[in-house]
């Protein structure tokens, strides 16, 4: 076996939706319409209180193991990749392998990063199934991310939900699989997106608490996320096609090579830039953000996952599949689907109440 | 390229009147010059003047002057 396949996606996002209306009453007008014509938004899925990202998790995981009626003690595999965990210690990964009911034997780690954190830790778990350490893993990428956003930042509020992807990973027979990977960081911008005081670099105090208001009337505590937005925009539009362009010359393939392009969902000029400056058909984008947000870390398997509920991944056709942002960091996966694809799995992609 | 259009992309983005932008105009008066505006002008003048803003140059940005002078630093030949 040298290569790893997807074979069931599932993902959940909170009932909590934030609308346009209610920003508009928060941050006024033009401010709203302003980011809404930029990102494409118009809605959110919010965690309410007490709801935490391996909530979601639990829940997408769930799911998707009853719908293939997979017995949760065969999973030998289990990757928790979020920045909003349940606790500094343990790992997440292991309150959900209690919570799912894995076996003793199933590895459980977790992986902290944000907007990359699928192609990422997809790498992972494929090299630890190829290297013969696992058979069957279980990709959970999660992220609460509204819990770390000021609700009066302005500027990122409006931008952001929350949601969590299960993802079931195993050995290919040989029909379809990951034809590769190319992973890259610019740890030199790593202020540009990031919770200053947020561990032990600058310890928590009363004084990391206050509100604070920049000159263009943001507000935030050094517990909150910050965002360069001109630097982060910047590295997006201008790295991240060169990224895509090297992904390809690496894997052996141009553009016309593959079905379908992928793109973290950040917000909708941005990805919309990505696809002119790569020149990619229209038949082949897909765009996913307008009813639940930019989700950091879940959004590339968001997107993808949707991509197979919506029939557009056909059997043995091509996806790739780019995420970018906190790190700074890159990751590109080219990924061929089996031609004995399964169908996707479909229901409830809410988070039932007595979940949380 | 004339001053006339790259004031209007400029008015365009930030969503006020073209004749309102003067060299010496302070940005920071209008209340769409603030994050995602920044971004929108970012976008625009990328877009539709060619010019690319880096990170620095763009969270610099003070008075409409820089903004001409940043054109003509890339090369766009601004005419009257």
């Amino acid at each position: 076996m040298t290569t790893t396949v997807i074979t069931a996606m599932h993902y959940c996002v909170p009932s909590r939706r934030l609308t346009n209306l209610e920003l508009i009453e928060r941050f006024g007008e033009r401010q709203v319409k302003s980011i809404v014509k930029m990102a494409g938004i118009e809605e959110r899925r919010v965690v309410s209180p007490g709801e935490t990202a391996s909530d979601l998790a639990y829940a997408a995981a769930v799911t998707l193991l009853n719908d293939r009626g997979i017995d949760p003690r065969t999973i030998d595999l289990l990757v928790f990749a979020s920045q909003t965990g349940d606790y500094q210690l343990p790992a997440t990964a292991c309150v959900l392998h209690g919570r799912l009911g894995l076996d003793e034997h199933c590895a459980a780690f977790d992986i902290n990063l944000g907007c990359t954190s699928f192609p990422y830790a997809l790498s992972v778990v494929h090299g630890m199934i190829v290297a013969g350490v696992a058979k069957r893993a279980l990709l959970l990428n999660a992220e609460a991310l509204t819990t770390v956003i000021h609700p009066l930042d302005r500027g990122l509020v409006p931008l952001h939900g929350d949601g969590a992807v299960a993802t079931l990973v195993e050995p290919s027979d040989g029909d379809g699989g990951m034809l590769g990977f190319f992973l890259g960081t610019d740890g030199t911008g790593y202020h540009h997106l990031m919770i200053p005081a947020s561990g032990a670099r600058v310890p928590r105090s009363d004084a990391t608490k206050r509100d604070e208001k920049d000159e263009t009337g943001i507000v935030r505590t050094q517990e909150h996320l910050h965002m360069n937005g001109a630097a982060i925009f910047h590295f997006s539009v201008y790295k991240v096609p060169e990224v895509i362009r090297e992904a390809l010359t690496r894997f052996g393939v141009t553009m016309a090579d593959v079905d379908l392009v992928l793109l973290h969902q950040a917000n909708r000029t941005m990805v919309q830039q990505i696809y002119r400056a790569l020149e990619v058909p229209a038949e082949k984008q897909f765009l996913f953000m307008e009813k639940i947000g930019n989700l950091s870390g879940p959004s590339t398997p968001v997107v993808l996952a949707e991509a197979w509920r919506q029939g557009r991944l056909r059997p043995g056709s091509r996806t790739l599949l780019a995420a970018f942002g906190v790190g700074l960091s890159w990751g590109v996966v080219l990924i061929e689907w089996p031609r004995a694809l399964a169908p996707a799995v479909q229901g409830p992609i809410e988070l039932p109440a007595a979940a949380s | 390229m004339t001053r006339a259009e790259l004031r209007l992309i400029v008015a365009g983005a930030l969503e006020i009147e073209p004749d309102g932008l003067q060299e010496d105009t302070d940005l920071r008066q209008f209340e769409a010059f603030d994050s995602v505006g920044v971004l929108s002008l970012m976008i625009e003048l990328d877009e539709k003047a060619g010019v690319k803003m880096n990170p620095e140059e763009a969270n610099s940005l003070q008075r409409y002057g820089d903004i001409e002078g940043l054109a003509r630093r890339q090369g766009v030949e601004l005419t009257d």
